[in-house]
């Protein structure tokens, strides 16, 4: 199976050389992508808690008799 | 006549896929940088990913950021401390439109000194679908690290960038 590469460029001469991953590299590149996509999943479940609080809040406020709109200016 | 003062100092253009760009060897010559960069990476089911910066390929946990972006129809913002890398956003995959790259300024201020370094960046990741998160991007974080950057390591959070993808890195004197 063909390794991932990295490009590296040097700034002082301009060359550029195509080098495979290390074991090590790989490893930290998989660590990272499981710590991202774990990041992810937490910053999307906290936006989704957020928005079903603020739909909550403004059917509430409904049930109080306020307009949609007058909601949502409290709401924000 | 004012004196040159923004020099480009390297240019790259991919012609086949890379996980990563390395950008060794960094005059310190000059008072800031600025990265310049269009990316795309090849991630086939993802939206508006980020790229993982490392000056001198640091992955110590001594990165911090903000960021504030586009989350329709609100905007959001998020802060994270502790990290081994600060996450440029602007970096689109496959469930965003065909063939369209991200758009990314990063500024590094005073990149010689021996003080912690501050990076901050602005970026568009999708510019035909309004609906998409972190399609519109400004940021800032730091590097807790008193070493003058050399390197910069740039690294796609999802896949690895295509071809085409553009990175472009510029010195600015202030004399």
């Amino acid at each position: 199976m063909t390794k991932p590469t990295k490009l590296i460029v040097d700034c002082s001469t301009g060359e550029q050389t195509v080098v495979e991953l290390t074991d090590e590299e790989i490893a930290q590149l998989e660590a990272d992508r499981v710590a991202a996509e774990a990041q992810r999943a937490e910053q999307e479940a906290a936006e989704a808690a957020k928005a079903q609080t603020k739909a909550s809040a403004l059917a509430k406020l409904a049930a109080l008799g306020l307009t949609e709109d007058e909601a949502k200016a409290i709401a924000g | 006549m004012p004196t040159p003062t923004y020099v480009a100092i390297a240019k790259t253009v991919l012609t086949t896929t890379q996980s990563s760009i390395t950008l060794n060897s960094i005059p310190s010559t000059y008072t800031d940088l600025l990265l310049v960069v269009s990316a795309r990476n090849d991630s086939a089911s993802v939206g508006i990913q980020n790229i993982r910066l490392r000056p001198n390929n640091s992955t110590s946990l001594v990165y911090s950021f903000t960021i504030g972006y586009s989350s329709p129809p609100n905007g959001a913002s998020t802060n994270s401390s502790g990290n081994n890398n600060i996450n440029i956003y602007g970096n689109p995959g496959g469930s965003t439109t065909a063939n369209t790259f991200g758009n990314i300024e990063i500024y590094i201020p005073n990149y010689t000194s021996s003080t912690n370094k501050p990076i901050s960046y602005t970026s568009v990741g999708e510019n035909n679908d309004a609906t998409m998160t972190f399609a519109n991007v400004i940021g800032a974080g730091l590097w807790s690290d008193t070493t003058t950057i050399s390197s910069i390591v740039l690294q796609s959070s999802s896949g690895s960038f295509v071809s085409g993808s553009r990175f472009d890195l510029y010195g600015i004197k202030n004399s």
